[in-house]
């Protein structure tokens, strides 16, 4: 049959498009089934760590391991290999646009970039910030331990270098009491990815291999049988024998069809403590209108927050090389089950743009960078599967069919593509 | 410092988008009542006091919507359903100087249209040819501009040629209006008021000179469907266009049209809400009814589309076939015109108005389902308040009078040089040509009419009385300075109390307590970014600096002695081929990444080319982009944007 595969792909996001991509280059055929329109609705990646505490129990490396995982070298690492193409780099304190060669060399003006920004993380001496965030201590022996050279900051001298911080908001008065308070810690050198430039670079690749027969998005009633897999797709159903495996990514559009296949399998199977979700993680992202041009260099992170000034490719490709306005400040909101995600049923004041949401905020742009008031430029709302520390991809059967489902296909855009990367080894 | 934020809950929010300046207007009152008999719990969302701020799509059905308050709290409403009513895009797709100061969207036009001193002379030049793009044209030529085009875009529409109602175009055309069917080139900078217009129609290119182009929306249809978007779909999340900008008398159909789309809405909300529908009983079958009822009307008011009335001309007359067609028409007099003055009511096709109906005291005129209007001569006295009451003019009263040379003609008129008995006129058919002249034999002005607005009784040589339906002056004024002219009458009627105020460090002398919007364009220093002048503040463009604080022109009354300050328009805006200038993005750039990527879904190519990320929100790309979308074959036709929020929104503590 024209669908026959070695192996189908099913799921929203980038992951699949990582997965089909690993496995084109090893000589397998693909089928990969999106039930969303297009690739872009889930929208469930982030394009850094926040290194906020998740509440995941993580052992002692935990947090070494992240930070080390997420420098710009490491993160090159595992994006590279998995791109069609070019992923520049730009990295503050150097004027190089990619790792080669500096700005008069080829560069590809839709290709993504990797910035390696230095990340400061602020902490005040009043504890006044927001509940979840690793401590001044923790973050720096984490750093250490990761082999970056972390330095420590003592009040406006670290204030100062958070992005959007103003002395000015009020007044030219002279800094508060409370401005010359608090210690911060910064790591030189962590990535940050333009994230949607990478699906889409990844998107372009793959259904140029794929066509349009074997690329399907809006697929409907999918399930997997004893020899292939059987949807609907424009009305008709259709079906394919694959050869090897069927592997689902795990993410919240999916989770309910998931949860099926795997009662379905085997009723009697619990899924072990170690590869059952916690729940949804809410992730809200905002776009504020800073008065003062931002530094691009620096991600700034205070309580729940993470602060960047927004860039797409590298800082200074606007027209004329135009001042950087625009504030991207993604703030970790509340962890929901997810049977009540799904069901309508939560309870609205936990959702997107709470009243937390704005305390936060308020807190952040008002007290801590002196703002006199903020413009909302933009919002996305984006929802993450949480999952306990080392949760691995898990393997059904049935005949000579392998379901394998693959958790962490959502989140920091490194951490999805390592992911899913040795997911598909393991398949392999 | 805290900002305060309420939750609350209902089962369905109707809010307002930006631009809505009708609000609530009487499609969502018709909705709502509808909701709420069914036992639904409605919230609507809108105007000055509630500014909304957006939606925000939950995982399941329904949303968060966001709004403030004019203390500037935050609620936070919970909705099962939520009914988004959006402003019709007005701009066309961009050319070199659509981002011109000449350059208004219909909706500033309207604004600036009372301003005396906003020239429009020699010749103003509105892109569209619906009804609204008519109706504005005719009320610039009743202003007294002497030179009004209507401009179709070439290929617009595949079945008929304009889509406008026919009695539309016909009053456009008898007050002197001039259609053609061109697209546009270019708008540049002639002189101080003067711009050079460049159309391309079917012979080759066309040069203009003009005051303004208005961009009336040729856009104006019904698409094939009932104009309610549900995007994505089952997510009761729904998005209806507002087609009505003005009020109920001015544009009759498109409440009429809003009313019956909510109505067919109400009924799709009850059905997804209410649990159990066989619980409402006798409630049951009146929604049933609604929804008959509204289907049969929404056909109705496509059909002047599928079946139009374009009557064919013979030199000056109507085509004999045409006449007959309009003489058997049911809304005009068969006999009694021989014997006293009846109406005619010359409106063939079917369309959604029927305010002569409602005005008509004794019940002569009736607008039966599905087979147009009838008039009962019988009945009909000749009082002429039908007259009054069509926007279009387009009721007569006519007394034909077999056996004199002469026939006897009461029209409307409307405009700014008033008639007296015993002028001479010249006679006009429907289409605008000279038939020859003619009598006023006397002149009323209907009682409790406001403006200028008279009725006329012509005496017409009885052979014209089927063709003469309008007069104009024999000589016409063709004194460039007329609308200059007008202006300074205007002012001495109005006041014209002007005051100083400083524009970038010169001294100006504008109207004051006007906005300051208004005073920029009668100044002459208006930007683009002034153009959309929204009424509510919402695009956020049209920032100023008054007297030192940054505040919105469209929001700032002037006052005497007051200084504003320009910012300057970035140089990178006036780029010709730039689509979504806020953000510096060019159509071939989103043509090239859809191309390459192939992507399927709006939200796919929006994610990528960031188009309507920028300060305006979209407000002056998204309908060029749909457009875009859709002449590459993906589906745009339920789309609906659902960023948040949907303009710049300020938080203060």
């Amino acid at each position: 049959m024209a669908l026959d595969s070695d192996v189908c792909l099913l799921g929203t996001g980038i992951a699949p498009l990582v997965a089909a991509r690993q496995f084109l280059s090893q000589g397998f055929s693909v089928l990969l089934l999106n039930p969303d329109f297009d690739f872009f609705r889930e929208n469930s990646e982030l394009p850094l760590d926040p290194f906020l505490d998740l509440g995941v129990e993580q052992g002692a490396g935990g947090l070494p391991r992240r930070m080390a995982l997420n420098s710009i070298e490491s993160a090159l690492g595992i994006l590279r290999p998995h791109f069609p193409g070019a992923v520049e780099s730009w990295i503050s304190g150097s004027n190089s646009a990619t790792a080669a060669g500096g700005r008069e060399s080829f560069h590809d003006r839709f290709a993504p970039h990797v910035r390696g920004r230095s990340r400061m993380f602020f902490y005040e001496a009043s504890g006044a910030q927001s509940r979840g965030g690793h401590s001044l201590e923790e973050v720096f022996v984490a750093a250490t331990d990761a082999g970056l050279k972390a330095q420590l900051f003592e009040g406006l001298a670290g204030r100062g270098r958070f992005p959007g911080y103003t002395r000015k908001g009020r007044g030219e008065v002279q800094p508060r009491q409370t401005d010359s308070e608090g210690r911060g810690v910064l790591v030189p050198r962590l990535a940050d990815v333009d994230f949607i430039r990478y699906r889409n670079g990844l998107l372009e690749f793959v259904r140029e291999r794929l066509g349009p027969e074997r690329l399907i998005c809006a697929a409907t009633a999918v399930e997997p049988t004893a020899d292939g897999v059987r949807f609907r797709s424009g009305g008709q159903a259709r079906s394919g024998r694959l050869s090897a495996a069927m592997m689902a990514f795990w993410t919240p559009r999916l989770h309910s069809w998931i949860q099926n296949k795997i009662r379905d399998e085997d009723p009697d199977r619990k899924v072990k403590a170690g590869q059952s979700p916690l729940g949804v993680r809410l992730w809200e992202e905002w776009t504020l209108v800073s008065r003062e041009p931002l530094d691009p260099s620096v991600v700034g992170v205070w309580g729940d927050m993470a602060a960047w000034a927004d860039v797409e490719g590298a800082p200074g490709d606007g027209v004329g090389g135009t001042p950087l306005y625009l504030l991207n400040v993604l703030r970790r909101g509340a962890r929901i089950p997810l049977d009540v995600f799904h069901s309508g049923r939560t309870v609205h004041s936990d959702t997107w743009a709470s009243a937390d949401s704005f305390s936060a905020l308020s807190r952040l742009c008002h007290d801590f960078l002196n703002w006199e008031k903020f413009s909302v430029r933009a919002f996305k709302a984006r929802a993450t599967m949480e999952w306990a520390e080392g949760s691995e991809a898990m393997i059904t059967k049935r005949g000579s069919q392998r379901l394998c489902v693959v958790p962490g296909s959502d989140g920091p855009l490194a951490d999805v593509v390592r992911g899913v990367s040795q997911a598909c080894e393991e398949v392999l | 410092m805290s900002i305060s934020v309420r939750d609350g809950n209902f089962d369905v929010v109707v809010v307002a988008g930006p631009n809505v300046n009708v609000w609530p207007s009487p499609g969502m009152r018709s909705l709502t009542s509808l909701c709420a008999e069914m036992g639904l719990s409605v919230g609507v969302y809108g105007g000055n006091s509630l500014q909304v701020r957006g939606v925000i799509p939950v995982s399941s059905t329904g949303g968060v919507v966001i709004v403030e308050d004019a203390q500037k709290r935050i609620h936070r409403i919970h909705a099962r359903a939520v009914v988004r009513v959006s402003a019709g895009q007005q701009l066309p797709d961009p050319f070199p100087g659509s981002r011109s100061e000449a350059f208004l969207p219909l909706a500033t036009a309207r604004r600036l249209l009372p301003l005396s001193s906003v020239l429009w002379s020699p010749a103003t030049i509105i892109l569209g040819s619906g009804n609204a793009a008519f109706r504005f044209g005719v009320q610039l030529l009743e202003k007294g501009v002497s030179d009004v085009i209507c401009m179709e875009p070439l290929s617009q529409w595949g079945g008929k040629f304009f889509s406008a109602w026919e009695v539309e175009r016909r009053c456009f055309e008898m007050a002197g209006g001039k259609l053609i069917e061109a697209t546009p080139v270019s708008l540049s900078r002639k002189s101080l008021q003067q711009w050079e217009f460049r159309a391309r129609d079917r012979q080759g290119v066309r040069i203009f000179d003009v005051a303004r182009v208005v961009a009336a929306g040729p856009f104006d249809s019904l698409d094939g469907d009932d104009g309610i978007r549900e995007y994505p779909p089952a997510s009761m999340l729904f998005e209806v266009e507002q087609r009505g900008r003005e009020s109920r008398s001015e544009s009759s159909r498109s409440w009429s049209l809003d009313e019956e789309r909510a109505r067919r809405l109400a009924v799709r909300l009850i059905k997804g809400l209410c649990p159990d529908l066989g619980a409402l009983g006798e409630k049951r079958e009146k929604l049933e009814e609604a929804l008959r009822r509204s289907r049969a009307r929404l056909k109705r008011f496509a059909r002047h589309r599928e079946e139009p009335f374009i009557p064919a001309y013979e030199g000056k007359w109507m085509a004999s076939a045409d006449l007959r067609k309009l003489r058997a028409f049911s809304g005009v007099p068969r006999l009694e015109q021989n014997i006293r003055p009846v109406a005619s009511i010359e409106c063939i096709e079917e369309i959604g108005c029927n305010l002569c109906e409602i005005a008509c005291p004794e019940s002569a005129i009736d607008i039966a389902r599905g087979k147009g209007r009838f008039l009962d001569e019988s009945k009909c006295t000749g009082c002429g308040i039908c007259l009054d009451a069509c926007p279009s003019s387009t009721p007569i009263l006519m007394h034909e009078r077999e056996n004199h040379s002469t026939s006897l003609v009461t029209l409307a008129w409307r405009g700014v040089h008033l008639w007296k008995a015993g002028e001479t006129a010249v006679l006009v058919n429907r289409r605008g040509d000279s038939l020859g002249s003619a009598r006023i034999k006397s002149v009323d002005t209907p009682v409790g009419v406001t403006g200028k607005k008279q009725f006329l009784q012509i005496e017409v040589p009885t052979h014209l009385i089927w063709e003469a339906r309008s007069v104009k002056r024999p000589r016409p004024p063709a004194d460039a300075d007329e609308d200059l002219k007008f202006a300074i009458q205007s002012e001495k009627a109005t006041g014209g109390a002007r005051a100083e105020v400083t524009v970038n460090g010169e001294p100006r002398f504008v109207q004051n307590g006007v906005l300051l919007t208004q005073a920029l364009f009668e100044a002459g220093r208006s930007r683009p970014e002034d153009s959309l002048f929204c009424s509510d503040g919402s695009c956020n463009l049209c920032q100023v600096t008054v007297d030192g604080a940054k505040k919105l022109a469209c929001r700032t009354e002037v006052h005497k002695g007051m200084s504003v300050e320009l910012q300057p328009v970035e140089s990178a805006r006036s780029e010709s081929d730039l689509l979504c200038p806020c953000m510096n993005v060019k159509k071939a750039d989103i043509l090239e990444r859809m191309r390459t990527a192939k992507l399927q879904s709006p939200d796919a190519v929006a994610e990528v080319t960031r188009v309507g990320e920028g300060m305006c929100h979209g407000q002056l790309c998204m309908g060029s982009f749909r457009r875009l979308l859709a002449q590459e074959g993906v589906d745009v036709s339920n789309w609906i944007d659902w960023r948040f929020p949907w303009s710049e929104w300020v938080l203060r503590p």
